[in-house]
């Protein structure tokens, strides 16, 4: 069983994430927006197993997330946190 | 990025622009004094480097004026893919979901809500990318017929705040005239007017959500439908451009909003094909902003 951020600013998708998840026994939480997502990561030092993240996401998008995450999470947790990126697109 | 590369082939062309016109009035004024004794030279000469200046500088202005517009149709392209492809994703999500597993009755019914909230933002879309090339090319005055307009504001106030699930504080109804007030037009176009601009209330006033709906008369030929919110505002040098096909105001909340781009499009066309006109006012950024659309009233033999 995993720990799982979804990373999703489309309540829908998110949810029908997380219920998938769910069901497969994972747990699986929510943030609407990439700064949340960071802040979860980085100040509040949550640590998830993997992260779905979109790429279409409000304020920063899903690529400067990673890249951010890349640059300021410790490479312990990195190499540790897959973070698969999914876009409608 | 490729907002950056147009920024700089907007100033690269302006600049050449520049560079020329500075060119040609250097060779102009060489001419003048080469030949201000010879009249017909002078006066031709004159004449010749003005209509090259001129010519510059329409080609200069038509330039940029175009690649801005291309970047407007990209940004566009994007909102509408990103529109449609969203609910659809969304729909096939809980479709795959609802085939795979064994689900218990609410949780079918839950997945059916969002589906079909899914399939009327997709039917949205779909209406208002239709509806911007049919008052942009349709012919005016098709239907057209007495429209009791009072009572149109007052059912439509009604359905946005059904349909966001709002109360009357949020979105209420402030000044309207004691009488009915009679337009000519087509009925849909002047609903899909209305509801647009609530819709847009809404949806550009965040969390402090108070939208007030007045109905007046300035004068008797005259009505004027104002909405006015606290939300985000729109910076001062945007209010006459938001009006224009594919144009979302620059504030950086607005990132947040989804949007074509064309809803108040659609709502100016739809107040200039009846011989009205819609217009914005904002006090700047963060300040909320007020749009009203002005119509001829006609009255009742």
């Amino acid at each position: 069983m995993s720990r799982i951020l979804i990373v999703e600013d489309e309540a829908h998708l998110a949810e029908g994430l997380r219920f998938n998840l769910e069901a497969e026994g994972h747990t699986a939480q929510i943030s609407d927006n990439g700064e949340a997502a960071l802040k979860r990561l980085l100040k509040d030092h949550e640590s998830f197993d993997a992260l779905v993240l979109d790429v279409m996401l409000p304020g920063k998008d899903g690529f400067m997330v990673a890249r951010e995450l890349r640059r300021d999470l410790s490479p312990e947790r990195t190499t540790t946190c897959p973070s698969p990126l999914i876009s409608p697109f | 990025m490729r907002i950056t590369r147009r920024t700089k082939a907007i100033v690269s062309f302006t600049v050449l622009g520049v560079c020329l016109v500075a060119l040609a009035i250097f060779l102009n004024v060489s001419w003048i004094i080469f030949h201000w004794r010879q009249v017909v030279p002078l006066v031709v000469g004159i004449i010749f480097f003005g209509l090259l200046i001129a010519g510059l500088v329409v080609n200069t202005i038509f330039l940029v004026r175009e690649i801005r517009r291309n970047e407007q149709q990209d940004s566009f392209l994007n909102a509408v893919t990103h529109e449609l492809k969203t609910p659809i994703a969304s729909i096939r999500l809980y479709l795959e979901t609802l085939a795979s597993r064994n689900l218990d009755e609410a949780k079918r019914r839950e997945f059916y809500r969002i589906m079909l909230e899914d399939t009327d933002r997709l039917l949205g879309t779909v209406e208002q990318v239709l509806k911007a090339g049919e008052v942009r090319h349709g012919s005016a005055r098709k239907n057209w017929q007495e429209v009791q307009f009072s009572t149109m504001v007052r059912e439509v106030v009604v359905l946005a705040r059904l349909r966001q699930n709002l109360s009357p504080e949020v979105l209420s109804l402030g000044t309207t005239p004691p009488e009915e007030i009679t337009i000519l037009g087509s009925p849909e176009e002047l609903r899909t007017a209305v509801l647009n601009l609530l819709d847009n209330a809404i949806k550009y006033s965040g969390d402090k959500k108070n939208i007030v709906v007045d109905l007046l008369t300035p004068n008797l030929d005259t009505v004027l439908l104002r909405v006015h919110d606290r939300g985000i505002g729109i910076p001062r040098n945007e209010v006459k451009r938001i009006f224009k096909r594919f144009y979302r105001a620059s504030n950086f909340k607005t990132e947040k909003v989804k949007g074509t781009g064309l809803g108040l499009f659609i709502v100016r066309s739809i107040a200039r094909r009846h011989g009205g006109e819609a217009y914005a006012e904002s006090e700047g950024e963060g300040r909320g902003s007020t749009f009203s659309i002005r119509l001829p009233r006609v009255y009742q033999a």
